[in-house]
């Protein structure tokens, strides 16, 4: 019998190391800490813990607790900024100022989907027009065929959207607002 | 008796299966990194330094985004920069900020050199890395073997 559960035991220790060499951890895994999580910088899964510098590293679950989160849970970063509880520097020194450029874009090329509402107002507070004009997007009317297979693969929206702004994966409904039959004319 | 002994064996021995099965399930096998965690290894490994690890959530809590990705010239793309030493000392990229005035400087190696070694320049959590890049990797492998 002990022989036996020792074959399970080498079994279950094999089959579990042969998963984790066939996929790196550094590629599965969740990638937002939601509300209650505390996860450590050292046990994160892609910094060493061997590595003593760690430890003086800030948790991110104390650097935003409290941050207002979405309908997918993870943190709305937009609203993090809009109600003061950041207030992130607007050049190295501070000492400039950002050209909010407040004014909508309306896609109605949407399929069956809500049209996409592009407000400029939250992305100037964090950007500049040059980071996006003209080199991802041409400042022209109907002169950017976005979709959502190109966003996805990391084109238009998809250069932040997905990797560091919230995924077009989730939170369909924070691109695609205006509803079809609302007779919105742009 | 025997009978006795016989079952307390079995059971002892199903006990230490099942934690020994559990232990071996609970060895982290899944990344909790934070989304857009940039893993930099275009050099680190080649030279013997852990890879980068750059938390993007720790800077824009600091800065807008234009103040590194216009005023800096950081262009979009995890590994895309070339950053290396020199350029860091000479102020450049990360040395604009990481020269023991705006934040620490290089010093402290270990701070950003932080990664697990091995662990291939990435932007963790991305859209891309998850739907995009594992089929890229699986349709590598016949062009490796010729």
């Amino acid at each position: 019998m002990l022989r036996l559960s020792l074959v399970f035991v080498l079994t279950t220790v094999l089959v579990s190391g042969a998963m984790a060499t066939e996929v790196p951890v550094w590629i599965k895994g969740q990638h937002f800490q939601l509300r209650g999580e505390e996860v450590r910088v050292a046990d994160d899964g892609i910094h060493d813990p061997t590595n003593d510098a760690v430890n003086v590293l800030q948790q991110p679950y104390e650097a935003m607790k409290g941050f207002p989160r979405d309908g997918q849970n993870i943190i709305n970063w937009v609203e993090v900024l809009d109600e003061g509880l950041i207030n992130p520097r607007k050049s190295l020194l501070g000492d400039e100022e950002m050209f909010p450029a407040d004014f909508d874009i309306i896609f109605k090329n949407t399929g069956s989907m809500p049209y996409v509402r592009f407000p400029h107002r939250p992305h100037t507070e964090w950007l500049t027009c040059l980071n996006c004009h003209p080199s991802i997007f041409l400042p022209q009317k109907g002169g950017n065929p976005v979709t959502m297979s190109a966003i996805i693969q990391g084109e238009y929206c998809g250069v932040c959207h997905g990797k560091v702004a919230f995924p077009p994966t989730m939170n369909c409904g924070r691109c695609h607002s205006v509803s079809r039959e609302s007779g919105f004319l742009r | 008796m025997a009978l006795n002994a016989q079952r307390r064996n079995l059971g002892r021995s199903a006990v230490f299966a099942m934690m020994a099965s559990l232990t071996a399930f609970a060895l982290p096998q899944v990344a909790h990194a934070e989304y857009a965690d940039v893993v930099i290894n275009n050099y680190a490994d080649a030279a013997g330094m852990r890879p980068v690890v750059f938390p993007h959530w720790f800077h824009r809590v600091r800065f807008r985004c234009k103040v590194c990705h216009a005023d800096l010239g950081f262009q979009f793309k995890a590994g895309g920069n070339k950053i290396n030493m020199a350029k860091i000392i000479d102020g450049q990229f990360c040395g604009a900020c990481h020269n023991g005035e705006i934040a620490w400087s290089v010093e402290n190696c270990g701070m950003c050199h932080s990664g697990i070694p091995g662990t291939p320049t990435h932007f963790h959590g991305s859209t891309v890395q998850r739907l995009i890049a594992p089929t890229y990797k699986a349709l590598e492998k016949p062009a490796d073997k010729k």
